[in-house]
């Protein structure tokens, strides 16, 4: 799951796109925009969301791109930028929410064939927890990213993403309990 | 139904939370959005670097045009504070030279005689000092 390793074409376009041509930034949007999907999906609430903080982290990097080191993998930095962002979004609803709904959740996408009873609680108890420790648990157990890579996403050092998981299975075990009762 | 909602979870991902939390993740199936989020990633990009692309592209011509006489002002500035200042230091040269070697008020009591030193006449500081010495 990792993309330390760089592949030719990656290195390629990354070239490309810091000369200017449009070309190059297209294609690194082309091949990481699922994966900076999954980053800001694992943060935030809802789809919308998160395509709206791809959009914003893709922007970031773009306007970045000069501060880029050519040597370092493009999608571990992409994926830090789109999970701040991500992270900001996150909090700006969250103040949003409080100030004009104050009891109730913001309506997560909806896939329109589910009717798993423990899907939708498991939904339900995910959407409870901090955005750090919905997205710990999201990004080692559904995405596979290291507690190394979740730490870098975040801003916070591997021993703490990996703490921090632990805490964050403990609270959704509470959770569960608590909604099965 | 019974296991299916017993959620106990151990310190490792549930092995039957994991695949649920995947489906709950899981990006659009559809090839279409992401072709779609692309070009809505790369209009937003052409669209804000075509506004500052603009904006730095008018505020050089308004500069542009401003140079020139932009660059006399200041020349011409420059030279007016210049003279100003050096014509108004001398006077307080001046004073500041008579108040030195000039008597003081103390010294203009009533009955007392005192001497011009300044050299005004051309005559050195030197000699001025040597006249104000013996005068007193």
């Amino acid at each position: 799951m990792t993309d330390a390793v760089r592949n030719p074409e990656e290195k390629e376009l990354v070239g490309l796109a810091l000369e200017g041509d449009s070309r190059g930034f297209a294609g690194l949007v082309r091949m990481h925009q699922r994966r900076a999907y999954a980053v800001a999906r694992a943060i935030v609430l809802t789809h919308e969301d998160a395509e709206d903080a791809v959009q914003e982290g893709f922007l970031r990097a773009y306007q970045a791109m000069d501060r880029f080191d050519p040597g370092q993998p493009f999608g571990a930095w992409l994926n830090r930028i789109v999970a701040n962002a991500a992270l900001d979004l996150a909090r700006r609803k969250k103040v949003r929410n409080v100030e004009e709904l104050s009891d109730s959740m913001p309506s997560p996408f909806r896939d329109p064939a589910e009717d798993d009873e423990l899907k939708a609680r498991l939904r339900n108890a995910l959407e409870k927890l901090p955005e750090r420790s919905r997205a710990v648990i999201v990004l080692h157990d559904v995405e596979g990213f290291t507690h190394a890579e979740i730490g870098k996403m975040l801003g916070i050092p591997g021993g703490t993403a990996r703490s921090d998981l632990h805490h964050a299975r403990q609270k959704l075990r509470g959770l569960l309990a608590n909604l099965r009762g | 139904m019974e296991d299916q909602n017993d959620l106990r979870l151990t310190d490792e991902a549930d092995e039957r939370l994991v695949p649920l939390m995947r489906e709950l993740y899981a990006p659009p199936a559809d090839p279409a959005y992401f072709d779609g989020l692309e070009s809505r990633v790369l209009s937003l990009i052409a669209s804000q670097r075509l506004g500052i692309v603009r904006l730095q592209s008018s505020l050089w011509s308004v500069l542009e045009k401003w140079a020139a006489p932009g660059m006399a002002a200041a020349a011409l500035l420059f030279a007016a504070a210049g003279l100003y200042l050096t014509r108004a230091t001398e006077p307080e040269v001046q004073a500041t030279y008579e108040e030195v070697t000039g008597p003081s008020e103390t010294e203009m009591l009533p009955g007392a005689v005192y001497v011009v030193t300044a050299p005004r006449d051309g005559s050195s500081q030197r000699e001025a000092t040597f006249r104000y010495v013996l005068s007193n």
